[in-house]
């Protein structure tokens, strides 16, 4: 999606700007961003790190993080595939802690349920999240959760841009104003009489 | 490019390509002289510059990073000294490791320094707890340097619109950007209160200037690189004019680590490691150590020999104290209508009613609020107001977030002693060097101008007529990216580690000049000020070097 905009952005699509202002005051355009496109390998469906057990759980915890109402979630926008991939690239150096708290999380849940996480129903995970809600891999999985929901989706989550839809960032390489409703009268900067 | 040779006795070497060592290798290549810009990170162009939260917030994408630079933090002097583990965990002290430095992935919050800034300990006497003390130099001695950054480096903004502004002798050179719907708010609700505020002055560029383009309103400035190079990054302003002299050699991958003197107590160069982590050493007639408030001071201290066995240029045991962060302190204002506020630079209104400090407040210090975006999405959502920070009513709160603005207060961090850059008994860095140790604790009356510059942060914005106003608690500093205050300028050698012109008090060819220089905090904008002294520094320099007086 990043680069589809970018590429619109050169085009002078979809964007107010025109493509001679671009030509005329940003010469180095023409070759900027190609590089983008290697980049953009979003929606690898396969996991590398957990297995299929520890995913199902995982997902359900990002799933309370960012739950499915009207519109989507961090399921929908696949965020467990954002955590699976930065737990071996970016972010590796945290997996054998995530992994660990995971067995640790894991183990909890079951001493006290007939389920697993992800099969119990929502007021039971709610309801043991909140118990464990200050911890550190609770804390890890809300970061993964929310940084995958809103980078780029070049990472692999923040599928068809779900995050950004959710909270209405419009994913353009750049803007003209006016950019929001109080701007738009706006009738020029007048100083007060007593500093003027 | 021009090449030196290590055996070549250049000028000057200027250690750090940032805000103040652009200024300083432009400067003194304009005069004359051969320099050397030695700079440990990679160049890049703008066409490397990318809208990527991951890389640039969360995995160190143009900044010192813990893997090849750890570094550790302690409170007190009392407590060891931890490093922060994790992927999570940025370092205490973080600025850009590259061509150009913080002034790349700078905001470009371009503000001076007013009078009272240089003489508050005058003005105001002692301050307990803190090494309150006068700059060696007056804003008058300095505004002709504010101007010339103004009109080198390329300024946006209006002046002779509020009241406390400082003298300026020039106009700015661009008028303001457009002004942003967080702007108007503001300027609402400070009126509404009596308040004065003004267009914000930029380091951005409002309209062509010098060569570069003006401002796309990307929204992506603040911990990012430019890439329409409207944001005055010296890699887009002073390097390539210093490059243009052909007495520049911009020396990327060039990591220095001990700085070597001479049985006369005098800087012979400079000993670093290439790309390939091969040991060289550059001979100068000269040094000027632009290295950051962190840097700097760790430099000194890693330079230590039989001769100078505290560091270098460190008579004064000041070397690495007095570090000084800036508060800040935010107040999130919800709204009716869309602002999207992820749009164009982050502040466009700025209120300096409250810049001064005030002895009627009972505690020391000042700050200005400006307008502003805050975070990209990812980092949006990552921090939320206080409560639970998951769930589906934090999903309603995320809902907010083009009908959010952030008034946030940019405020003073009083000069403590303890607080201090030190090398780290144990840590090493990827090259085997001791890693920083950062020592740190606010100052009390820091932290209740924080929140006392909160409180008028929130009244702005409910009398801009805001439906909720949210705060983000008002803490003790333990990151940091305004490093200040290492290396401070003073008169008086047992008090101060440079003298009113940068040179060091004990070596007569060693210069420093970046936010290690300065006395006091100002009010939570430092690059302006640090531009400004490399401005000057520079002349001074330059003219010790014709009159064969280093």
């Amino acid at each position: 999606m990043e680069h589809s905009n970018r590429r619109q952005f050169l085009a002078g699509a979809g964007s107010s700007l025109g493509a001679a202002w671009i030509a005329a005051n940003w010469p180095a355009i023409a070759s900027a961003h190609t590089h983008a496109a290697a980049a953009a390998l979003a929606g690898n469906a396969r996991l590398e790190v957990l297995n299929p057990e520890e995913a199902r759980d995982v997902e359900a915890i990002a799933a309370q993080i960012i739950p499915t109402d009207d519109t989507p979630g961090a399921r929908e926008a696949g965020a467990l595939y954002f955590i699976d991939r930065s737990l071996h690239t970016w972010a590796a150096s945290a997996a054998p802690t995530f992994r660990a708290g995971l067995l640790e999380f894991r183990a909890r849940f079951a001493a006290t349920h007939a389920t697993t996480f992800a099969a119990a129903d929502e007021t039971q995970q709610i309801e043991f999240l909140s118990l464990v809600e200050t911890g550190a891999f609770f804390g890890t999985v809300r970061f993964l959760t929310l940084a995958g929901m809103f980078v780029s989706p070049s990472y692999g989550g923040n599928r068809d841009g779900i995050g950004w839809r959710l909270i209405g960032f419009d994913d353009t390489h750049g803007y003209s104003p006016p950019f929001g409703y109080y701007d738009r009268d706006y009738p020029g900067f007048v100083p007060p009489p007593e500093s003027a | 490019m021009r090449v030196y040779r290590d055996s070549d006795e250049i000028d000057f070497i200027v250690v750090g390509s940032g805000a103040a060592g652009g200024v300083m290798a432009r400067e003194l290549t304009q005069a004359g002289f051969g320099v050397v810009l030695m700079e440990q990170g990679p160049r890049f162009t703008a066409q490397d510059f990318e809208h990527d939260e991951l890389k640039y917030f969360f995995d160190y994408g143009i900044t010192n990073g813990p893997a090849q630079s750890p570094q550790s933090f302690r409170k007190t002097p009392q407590d060891v000294a931890v490093a922060p583990h994790g992927s999570r965990a940025w370092l205490p002290l973080t600025y850009a490791r590259m061509v150009g430095g913080s002034s790349v992935h700078f905001t470009g919050n371009f503000w001076r320094f007013h009078d009272i800034d240089f003489k508050e300990r005058s003005v105001l006497g002692a301050i307990p707890g803190a090494a309150l003390e006068d700059w060696p130099i007056s804003y008058a001695d300095l505004e002709p340097y504010y101007s010339k950054v103004d009109w080198e480096i390329g300024v946006s903004g209006l002046a002779g619109v509020h009241p406390n502004e400082p003298h300026r002798s020039r106009p700015y050179p661009m008028p303001p950007v457009p002004v942003k719907s967080s702007g108007v708010l503001l300027e609402r609700g400070a009126r509404r209160l009596g308040l004065h505020p003004f267009p914000a002055p930029l380091a951005i560029a409002s309209q062509p200037y010098r060569g570069r383009s003006a401002c796309i309103n990307c929204g992506f400035c603040m911990g990012y690189g430019c890439e329409a190079r409207a944001k005055a990054s010296t890699l887009y302003t002073m390097i390539p004019e210093a490059e243009a002299t052909g007495r520049c050699e911009v020396r990327t991958h060039s990591y220095v680590f001990r700085l070597a003197t001479s049985p006369k107590g005098r800087i012979t160069g400079v000993h670093y490691f290439d790309a390939q982590r091969r040991e060289h050493f550059q001979k100068a007639r000269a040094v000027v150590v632009c290295a950051n408030g962190a840097e700097t001071p760790r430099l000194l201290l890693t330079s230590a020999n039989a001769q100078f066995p505290d560091g270098l240029a460190n008579s004064s045991g000041f070397v690495g104290k007095h570090l000084m962060f800036n508060q800040h302190a935010a107040a999130f204002g919800v709204f009716e209508h869309e602002l999207n506020e992820y749009k164009s630079v982050q502040a466009t209104r700025v209120v300096h009613d409250f810049y001064d400090s005030d002895p009627r407040r009972g505690f020391y210090g000042g700050g200005g609020i400006d307008a502003r975006i805050g975070p990209n999405p990812a980092v949006w959502a990552l921090s939320g107001p206080p409560g639970r920070q998951w769930g589906k009513a934090y999903k309603d709160h995320l809902r907010t977030f083009t009908r959010t603005m952030l008034a946030q207060g940019h405020t003073t961090s009083l000069a403590v002693e303890a607080n201090s850059v030190s090398l780290d008994p144990v840590l090493k860095d990827a090259w085997g060097m001791p890693a920083i140790r950062c020592t740190y604790q606010d100052h009390p009356d820091d932290l209740r101008i924080a929140a006392w510059m909160q409180d008028r942060s929130a009244e702005i914005l409910d009398a801009a007529g805001a439906l909720k106003v949210w705060r983000s608690p008002v803490e003790e500093s333990t990151l940091a990216v305004h490093l200040l205050g290492t290396c401070r300028m003073g008169n008086d050698p047992q008090r101060s580690v440079i003298d009113r012109f940068h040179r060091t008090h004990d070596i007569p060819n060693l210069f420093l000049c970046d936010g290690s220089s300065f006395v006091t905090s100002g009010r939570g904008q430092p690059t302006m000020t640090i531009q400004a002294l490399a401005f000057r520094a520079a002349e001074h320099i330059g003219g010790f070097a014709r009159r064969n007086e280093i």
